[in-house]
């Protein structure tokens, strides 16, 4: 039961950023529940062994539901930042000191994320720009 | 961020009556010059003093009293004048009333003109070794301020009238076109770029794009922006190097940072 679990990350969504997560926190053997509201993906992700859980992220009893009474951090990826904020602020109402990681879309929403309690913010437009210039920098001539 | 736009009608409108205010100002100076040349000709008998006291009423309406120093100086139709120096204020409002109203129409014909696109056109014109950036998503308008803050030029192509306001707005040059067609790349002198970034919202209207630009240039670099990993096989296969989904590096930053907390 993913409620009993310990020390462990739950993912909010299992989008692109999600599932990449997931690999990652295979790669380095960190267990992890998974969040969907998407029954079909849920139940593929048992059948893969995986922690999974059909629910809705915002609300608290789904998050006790994921352990978060016991979690190392939590991941608010849903691919809506009124949604990730809501997550945000409902972890951190539950509990006060665990990790919280999200993403946004825009400046305004990081702004809000940060002030809600999120402690690490991506923003895939950024770190997008960031690799198109890296591979920029190194096409032209000095 | 979402950006109001004037109405056609409405400045279309707001011309006529600019220029319907001018027409009526300029034939109100004539009569009102007339005025005042028929009066001070009356107190003054002299048509050519009379034609000096009119074109000087300018100043009379600042109370620099130019002419007035000017002119009682030299000891001529002092007291006449004292007698016409209100017809003379009243004249230098209505010309200044003009100069004010001659400049707005001055500027409306050269807002008519569209400097600004005339100015991008030379500009463009000038650059090679640019990057030409295609769809002014999210993802552009950050690259962009990347490039800007590089000082790497660049211009930006979007088919979208709103988005062309957006790009004016933000002091980027766009090109308005559909960066699917080789006939619009070349506008941006694609042919010239040293690379070129595709940030259309939509993976299909990307790929097209890819295929148009390898097929305008053999040795531009292609970067091109995918929503799922399926698309960046064939977008390799279509001519692009780099191929980033922007989720999938954010999702690799988190996860990181996950495995390290």
């Amino acid at each position: 039961m993913a409620r009993d679990m310990e020390g462990h990350v739950i993912i909010c969504g299992y989008g692109i950023v999600g599932a990449k997560i997931a690999e990652q926190l295979i790669e380095n053997g960190i267990n992890f529940v998974v969040i969907d509201i998407d029954a079909a993906l849920v139940q593929g992700l048992k059948e893969d062994g995986h922690n999974a859980i059909c629910g809705d992220a915002t609300t608290s009893t789904t998050l006790r539901e994921a352990g978060i009474a016991n979690a190392k951090a939590i991941a608010a990826v849903l691919d809506n930042d009124a949604k990730n904020l809501f997550i945000v602020i409902t972890a951190r109402d539950i509990r006060k000191d665990i990790f919280i990681a999200t993403r946004a879309n825009d400046e305004f929403v990081r702004e809000k994320l940060v002030e809600a309690g999120a402690n690490h913010i991506v923003m895939p437009q950024v770190s997008a720009s960031k690799e198109i210039m890296k591979e920029i920098s190194r096409m032209r001539p000095k | 961020m979402p950006r109001q736009k004037e109405s056609p009608e409405k400045s279309i409108s707001e011309k006529g009556v600019a220029k319907g205010v001018a027409l009526l100002l300029f034939f109100a100076i004539i009569l009102s010059t007339i005025i005042s040349l028929t009066v001070i000709y009356h107190f003054t008998g002299n048509l050519k003093a009379s034609a000096y006291y009119t074109l000087s009423s300018i100043f009379e309406t600042n109370e620099e009293g130019f002419s007035t120093v000017v002119f009682s100086s030299i000891g001529m139709f002092s007291l006449p004048f004292d007698a016409v120096i209100g017809v003379l204020i009243i004249d230098g409002i209505v010309k200044y009333m003009l100069i004010g109203f001659g400049l707005a129409v001055v500027l409306e014909l050269l807002s008519g003109v569209d400097i600004i696109s005339k100015i991008s056109d030379l500009t463009m014109g000038k650059m090679s070794s640019h990057i030409v950036v295609c769809g002014y998503s999210a993802l552009a308008e950050r690259i962009c301020g990347d490039l800007k803050k590089n000082g790497i030029h660049f211009l930006i192509i979007d088919k979208d009238p709103e988005k062309i306001e957006d790009i004016r707005e933000d002091g980027y040059i766009p090109v308005i076109g559909d960066f699917t067609e080789i006939d619009d790349l070349q506008k941006a002198y694609t042919q010239d770029a040293s690379a070129i970034i595709f940030c259309g919202q939509n993976d299909y209207t990307n790929l097209l794009g890819v295929v148009s630009a390898r097929k305008l240039s053999k040795n531009i670099s292609i970067i091109c922006r995918a929503r799922s990993e399926n698309t960046v096989t064939k977008m390799h296969r279509a001519g692009a190097e780099i191929c980033i989904i922007p989720e999938l590096v954010s999702g690799l930053e988190l996860g990181q940072k996950l495995s390290g907390v």
